[in-house]
């Protein structure tokens, strides 16, 4: 598990891009379902630490997400015994992902060809 | 799910977004992470509009939609307007009007056995109801046999006059019959009978029925209006002061139906020496064993016993 160290000021790692959250989210859902905090974990943990996720962006995000059908909710007991709410990636959340994973891709194509290129 | 589902089940969305934020800090202070969440009630606010919200949202972008599609093109929005409010006005008028004319019965005695009777000249070529000539109807009366009694309206219009003030309004002279034949009476005061000499009581010609909006609106429903004295038709050529005792009409069931400011005035039955040509319609009630319908005759006989 990831620790951080507590930093003077602001966080120095990268925002992330707005509406990459809720695309980060759905790809970490692919696996399987994940409680909100094991999110938040995998993002940052995947990242090597480079994405750091806002508690207060991720479950309003989760809740949106929710909200829009591309996921769906559950209350398990998780690892720690505690009750916990699962989130769960539905054919329509894929579907969406898919093509926010085309767009971002192309997106970042076209920004790495523009700073290689000056 | 359904906002209406979305706002009863609030209590408990509350709980569930309470308990998923307490659960992370759990894992946080697990893992020896700090504590989350700058402020936890902002997080919590959000993610309950986020739910309860999105349909007000959703209902007033309608709205404001509507408004300014409206807004751009104001003779469109006038004519919609106005369709509905015309469609809605008719459609409420037109179900008062059958209400009154189809559905209700008429608020007399036995409405079954009333009838109106009219006059038709067959050398016209327009078969219109005439009201009757005083002539007719004095002769019809005097040879009848198939009716229980018969009496007319006079209609026209009058001065009527307090005294204090004056205006013109619509009345109806009737003849002692009239009341007894629609077996109604004035819901305040007494009528005198068609017998009682001119004398103290002032006698039956010099009574006069007021309707219940006339005696709200002139009278502003004064209780001791029964027996005031007014003038009708104190014209010119008629120096002589008609006063009449008053009485109040109220609409409504078991009552006679005037509308407006009519008034009823009782007049002296036409006599065959009046040399009048005014027009009236007579009112006859069917006399009981005359009808052919037996309903009739049971309702008349039930009547007379």
């Amino acid at each position: 598990m990831l620790r951080h160290k507590p930093l003077m000021g602001r966080d120095s790692r990268p925002n992330l891009i707005q509406g990459t959250l809720d695309m980060l989210i759905l790809k970490t859902l692919t696996r399987g379902a994940l409680h909100g905090y094991s999110i938040a974990v995998a993002v940052e943990a995947r990242s090597d630490n480079e994405l750091h996720v806002e508690e207060g962006a991720l479950y309003p995000a989760l809740h949106r997400l929710e909200l829009a059908g591309f996921l769906k909710s559950e209350w398990r007991l998780s690892e720690t015994n505690r009750r916990a709410k699962f989130y769960q990636l539905t054919p329509t959340g894929r579907k969406h992902l898919d093509k926010e994973a085309a767009n971002w891709n192309r997106l970042a194509a076209a920004v790495a060809r523009v700073m290689e290129a000056l | 799910m359904s906002w209406w589902l979305r706002i009863r089940r609030r209590r408990a969305l509350d709980e569930d977004i309470a308990d998923e934020i307490a659960f992370h800090r759990h894992l946080r202070a697990r893992d020896h992470a700090p504590p989350p969440f700058g402020n936890e009630t902002i997080i919590r606010e959000r993610m309950r509009e986020l739910w309860t919200f999105e349909f007000i949202e959703t209902t007033l972008r309608d709205l404001g939609l509507a408004a300014r599609g409206l807004r751009r093109n104001p003779a469109f929005a006038v004519t919609i307007i106005t369709s509905m409010a015309l469609a809605i006005g008719a459609a409420a008028a037109i179900f008062t009007a059958a209400d009154i004319f189809l559905l209700r019965p008429l608020p007399y005695r036995d409405p079954g056995t009333l009838v109106m009777l009219f006059e038709r000249n067959p050398a016209s070529s327009q078969s219109s109801l005439d009201g009757v000539s005083p002539d007719n109807f004095l002769e019809w009366r005097s040879r009848n046999s198939v009716f229980e009694g018969m009496a007319y309206i006079d209609d026209g219009r009058s001065v009527f006059s307090d005294g204090r003030q004056s205006a013109e309004l619509h009345v109806q002279r009737v003849p002692p019959e009239f009341f007894h034949l629609l077996g109604v009476q004035p819901a305040r005061g007494g009528l005198a009978s068609a017998h009682d000499p001119a004398g103290a009581g002032g006698g039956w010609q010099s009574q006069v029925v007021i309707s219940y909006r006339l005696w709200q609106n002139w009278f502003g429903g004064a209780p001791d209006v029964i027996g005031r004295s007014v003038e009708v038709d104190a014209s010119a050529h008629d120096r002589r002061r008609d006063a009449a005792r008053l009485h109040v009409w109220r609409p409504g069931r078991g009552s006679l139906a005037v509308h407006g400011d009519l008034s009823l005035r009782a007049t002296r039955p036409w006599r065959a020496d009046d040399a009048s040509h005014r027009t009236l319609e007579a009112r006859r009630r069917r006399r009981a064993g005359a009808s052919a319908n037996g309903r009739h005759c049971a309702a008349a006989s039930a009547r007379r016993s």
